[in-house]
């Protein structure tokens, strides 16, 4: 009976986040000015750095950000900023 | 940001760089270990970033578990500064030095300005604020403005209104003075008006009284030109004020002799020096004279009054040769002199001729100017008898 109510509880929390189009705890947060700058909130760690090229760990997935004279500007707690000329951001399967 | 900008050089930072090995291994463990990189690039394979100058030494055991060699490229940063500035400990001490000079010069009055008086000289009123202790080099919180300007206004009757303003070192006092009214009350006494000089009448307007010439008559001075009473209706006359505006022609004469000679004995001027430093007399002279003039000169820059000044007596200490002028020398004199006279003669009156003449006789030059003029001739006088009445 208990374990019922609570997967009721999960699956009302589940539907307002949903229909306010919140994003779930943990769920990593994108931030994109331009093609300058990015900021990201949610990251676990360093996957590859490169010339070129910078990977993230974020959990469950992982984030590449391509381009030319890439800076980490900061890597604080879960928070990162990256500078310079972004060419693409994908996400990967970890 | 500027704010971690500034706090980044307070604490200090080292650019370093790092090679070998694997980088996202070494941004990884520093991370772990609470190590903060910031700015961190990968330019030829090598690693470039910034850390706190305190936590450069623990970047080592990441550097080591990562395989990466560091090396330090620029220290930057106020204990880097400091570090260096040690053995130039003289130079720091200079500069705390100034800055408690500074410090020290700026809780003090240094510029006291005056401003609106046009009766009572400047001299007298500082004078007269010394005695409250205004002085150059009193301490700024030592003013009290509201008791100062109430006494000084009980103490000197000659002012209406004065304000002591404080702006940093400098003391602005703002002054409002009670003027006399200098305008001459109109006497209700009977009075004829008269020729004020010899000329030929141009203009004649009565107000009030009985014209006594027509126009264009001749005159001479003191002759009456507008009587002083006025007829009434059964044909007597009642005495009254003669009102009018009389313009004439007349001409003046103006003579203006020189002789090359002066008579004058030249003086050779003695000198005495003091310094005024922040309201410190320092005199440059053991025996002050007595009866000297004495001018204060306060050096300034960009506008600015500085503490800093010159004290200079003056007294003519010996009596030279009689000076000879040059008959250039003279005429131009003689021509100063001439446009002195010229200038208070021709105030209010309007030139219609004039003629110059320059003359050389008995050892001096002469300058003589006529001038023919229009101008208002009338003059009050007041009747002290009938004699005057026709």
């Amino acid at each position: 009976m208990a374990k019922k109510c609570r997967s009721r509880s999960a699956q009302a929390i589940k539907n307002i986040q949903t229909s306010r189009e919140m994003p779930s705890p943990g769920t990593p947060r994108l931030e994109m000015t331009g093609n300058q700058e990015l900021l990201l909130d949610g990251c676990k760690g360093v996957v590859a750095y490169d010339e070129n090229e910078i990977r993230l760990n974020l959990g469950d997935l992982a984030l590449a950000v391509t381009g030319a004279d890439l800076t980490m500007r900061t890597l604080r707690f879960e928070e990162c900023a990256i500078t310079g000329q972004i060419a693409s951001v994908a996400f990967f399967n970890n | 940001m500027p704010l971690l900008i500034f706090l980044r050089w307070l604490h200090g930072s080292v650019h370093f760089s790092a090679e070998g090995g694997f980088p996202e291994r070494f941004i990884n463990h520093c991370r772990h270990t609470g190590l903060e990189l910031w700015n961190t690039e990968l330019r030829h394979g090598m690693l470039y970033a910034f850390v706190c100058a305190s936590d450069y030494r623990a970047l080592r055991a990441a550097a080591r578990q990562s395989g990466m060699h560091l090396r330090v490229c620029k220290k930057k940063g106020l204990p880097f500064f400091l570090h260096k500035q040690k053995k130039h400990a003289g130079l720091a001490i200079g500069l705390c030095l100034f800055a408690l000079f500074i410090g020290v010069l700026s809780t003090r009055v240094w510029v006291i300005s005056i401003d609106g008086n046009d009766l009572t000289e400047s001299r007298v009123i500082l004078k007269k604020l010394e005695e409250y202790g205004v002085i150059k080099g009193m301490r700024s919180h030592m003013l009290n403005a509201h008791t100062i300007s109430t006494e000084m206004i009980d103490t000197m009757p000659q002012l209406d209104w004065i304000a002591l303003n404080l702006r940093g070192s400098e003391l602005e006092i703002l002054i409002r003075e009670h003027k006399p009214d200098t305008r001459a009350k109109e006497s209700d006494a009977t009075a004829n008006i008269v020729a004020a000089n010899d000329g030929q009448l141009v203009l004649f307007r009565t107000y009030a009284g009985t014209k006594a010439l027509p126009d264009g008559s001749a005159i001479r001075k003191d002759d009456v030109l507008v009587y002083g009473h006025t007829k009434n209706r059964d044909e007597s006359t009642s005495p009254i004020r003669a009102k009018g505006y009389i313009v004439a022609q007349t001409e003046h004469n103006i003579t203006q002799k020189q002789p090359l000679s002066t008579g004058q004995q030249r003086e050779r001027l003695g000198k005495q020096y003091a310094l005024h430093l922040f309201g410190l007399r320092v005199p440059l002279y053991f025996r002050a004279w007595d009866d000297a003039c004495l001018s204060l000169q306060y050096f300034s820059a960009r506008g600015v009054t500085l503490p800093l000044g010159v004290e200079t007596r003056t007294l003519p200490v010996e009596a030279l040769d009689d000076a000879t002028l040059t008959p250039r020398q003279a005429e131009l004199l003689a021509l100063d002199h001439l446009h002195a006279q010229t200038a208070a003669l021709l105030e209010y009156k309007q030139v219609r001729s004039f003629s110059t003449e320059r003359k050389t006789k008995d050892n001096a030059i002469t300058l003589s100017a006529k001038y023919v003029v229009w101008e208002n001739i009338g003059q009050i006088k007041e009747r002290t008898s009938d004699h005057s009445t026709p």
